[in-house]
Parts: structure tokens; sequence; C-alpha cells
């Protein structure tokens, strides 16, 4: 069973293994910081700090490029849009009007053939 | 010992004075954790400023002051997690890699400087060494905060923020891959492995 120390400590290897992160843990003790290490820290983070500040301000100026950008393109394929063919201004009804292509259904034409061959 | 709300409250606030208060009283022991995590004290003070800095930039997110310890121990387990990971990237060879004549020449050379303590010392951390960087990252911090940092159950429950029957298994698996590594270490040593056995029988 996980965690069952009992059992665990009955074998050598693991009171071999216990003693060894016991003795690894006095090999390393709390190392004593630096007296550097607060003026450091200060540096990291208002360095951070500036870094973050930076893009807060440049965001907005991202943002509005962004937006002149897609009006830029917008117009420019508006302006680009090739001329409408007639086709494409005729309605729908006026496309079918036009049609000349069978309205009978292709499996219509089939039972009419089998019908005559019966006869 | 568990530092008071309101000092969290003011920092959480953006009082730079709560959060020296805050710093001064966790570096030592945040800095003994991440070396014996990394095993690289000599890495620990800029590996400890990065959790540090983490803190100041997500303490807005800490809802509540109690949890606030396993907050930072969590912080301080992700920023060792990155710095193991990118050491095994970067592939450096340690002494645990080094092979048994290596180690004997090292230890050689080191002997004759160090006293007979240092020397004991030195050996329990190479072993120790060898058989943690023998495990994958989240093993080693799993089992290094449980059985070197002698954090509780509960605490590391708090810590990972899973339920105490989860972390049992993933300590026991973490725990039986130790003890292959030991067994590996024991038979590679060979005929110094009684000398292993003798100096860490707990």
């Amino acid at each position: 069973m996980p965690g069952n120390s009992d059992e665990r400590n009955n074998r050598p290897i693991d009171g071999r293994l216990d003693g060894l992160l016991k003795e690894y843990r006095g090999a390393i003790p709390d190392p004593e910081p630096s007296a550097l290490f607060m003026p450091r820290l200060w540096e990291r983070i208002e360095k951070q700090q500036s870094v973050t500040l930076g893009l807060s301000r440049l965001a907005p100026l991202y943002a509005t490029a962004a937006a002149v950008l897609c009006l830029v393109l917008g117009v420019a394929l508006l302006a680009l849009r090739p001329a409408t063919s007639v086709a494409a201004e005729r309605s729908y009804v006026e496309a079918l009007a036009d049609d000349e292509s069978g309205e009978a259904p292709e499996y219509a034409r089939v039972v009419l053939v089998e019908g005559q061959g019966e006869r | 010992m568990q530092i008071d709300a309101e000092l969290i409250e003011r920092a959480r606030n953006g009082d730079s004075g709560a959060f020296n208060q805050i710093v001064l009283h966790y570096r030592r022991r945040i800095l003994g954790t991440i070396a014996r995590l990394t095993g690289r004290p000599e890495d620990a003070e800029d590996i400890a400023q990065e959790v540090f800095l983490r803190l100041y930039f997500s303490l807005d997110q800490l809802r509540v002051p109690q949890v606030f310890e396993a907050w930072l121990y969590r912080l301080t387990v992700n920023a060792a997690y990155d710095y193991l990971r990118r050491r095994r990237r970067r592939g450096e060879a340690r002494m645990a890699d080094l092979s048994p004549e290596q180690v004997a020449l090292a230890d050689a050379a080191a002997g004759a400087r160090a006293s007979q303590e240092e020397q004991r010392r030195r050996r329990a951390r190479e072993d120790a060494e060898a058989v943690l960087s023998a495990l994958p990252e989240a093993d080693r911090i799993l089992l290094s905060l449980k059985e070197i940092e002698g954090l509780s159950l509960g605490e590391l429950a708090g810590v990972y923020k899973v339920n105490e029957n989860a972390l049992k298994v993933r300590l026991y698996r973490a725990r039986q891959r130790a003890l292959r590594a030991l067994e590996a270490l024991e038979g590679q040593r060979g005929g110094s492995a009684d000398s292993l056995r003798g100096s860490h029988a707990g």
C-alpha cells in the first residue's frame, strides 16, 4: 500500500534511502542570502514593470493601427472588386427560366422505357 | 511560521514595504528548499528571485491569504521544475553522471583539501544527487518536498491542489523509482557499496 511507512522501513534498502535523504538535508543547509538579494530582486521587478508598462502603453497604439489596417484593406478590396457580370445581376427566377435543360428527372425516363418493353 | 493576513493584504494593494517584509521572512527557507530541490545551491538565489518576482506579479490573484504558503510553495516548485527541465535539456554533466573512476579521481583531488566531515557530507550529497537525478523532475520534486523538506501530506495536497490519496500513489511510485536508482548506484559502485550502505543506513 502506498505510503505505508512501517512496511517500507522493514526493507534495508528503504532504510538506506531514508538515511541518504536525511543526510542530503544536512549536507545542503539553508544558504545565507547575499547582500544583493533584495536590490537585485527589485531591479528585476522594476525591469518587468517597465516592460509591462511599455506594452500597455503600446496596446492602444496597436489597436488603432489594426483598425486603420482593416479599414484600408476593406477599402482596397471594394476598389479592386471585379466588374459584376450579367449573369450575376440576374435574379434566381430569371436564371431558372433561361435554363434549357429538361425538367423531367432521369428516373422517370427509365420507367417509361421499361414500360414500353413490356408491351 | 505563517505571516499575518494583513501584511499579505497590504502587499496585494501595492505596499512595497509589506512585500519586502514577506520576502525577508521567507527568502532563506525558499533558498534552502530550492537548493535541495535542484541540487545547485549556487543557482538557488537566482531561482528564488524568480519565485519572488512571480509572487509580486501574481499576488493580486491570491483570493484567500490563508493559503499564501501553499501558493508560495507552488511558485517555488514551478520555478525549480522549470530550472531542472532547462538543465536536463542542456544535458549538463554532473558529478552523479561521471564514471566511478572519474568520481574517485575527483574525490582524491578534493579529499586533500576537505576535512573528513566535509568529505562525508559531500559524498552523501553526491549519492543523493545521483539517486534524485535518476528520477523524472516531477518525481524528484515531490519526493524531495516530502522526504527532505518534511512537508506533510496535507501541506503537499495544498501545494499540488490534489487529494491526499492521489498524492500517496504518486509518492509511492516516486519512491519505488528512487529505490531502483539507489540499487543501481550501489550495484555500479560495486566494491564501494559496503561503505555506501554503512554510511547511509538510517
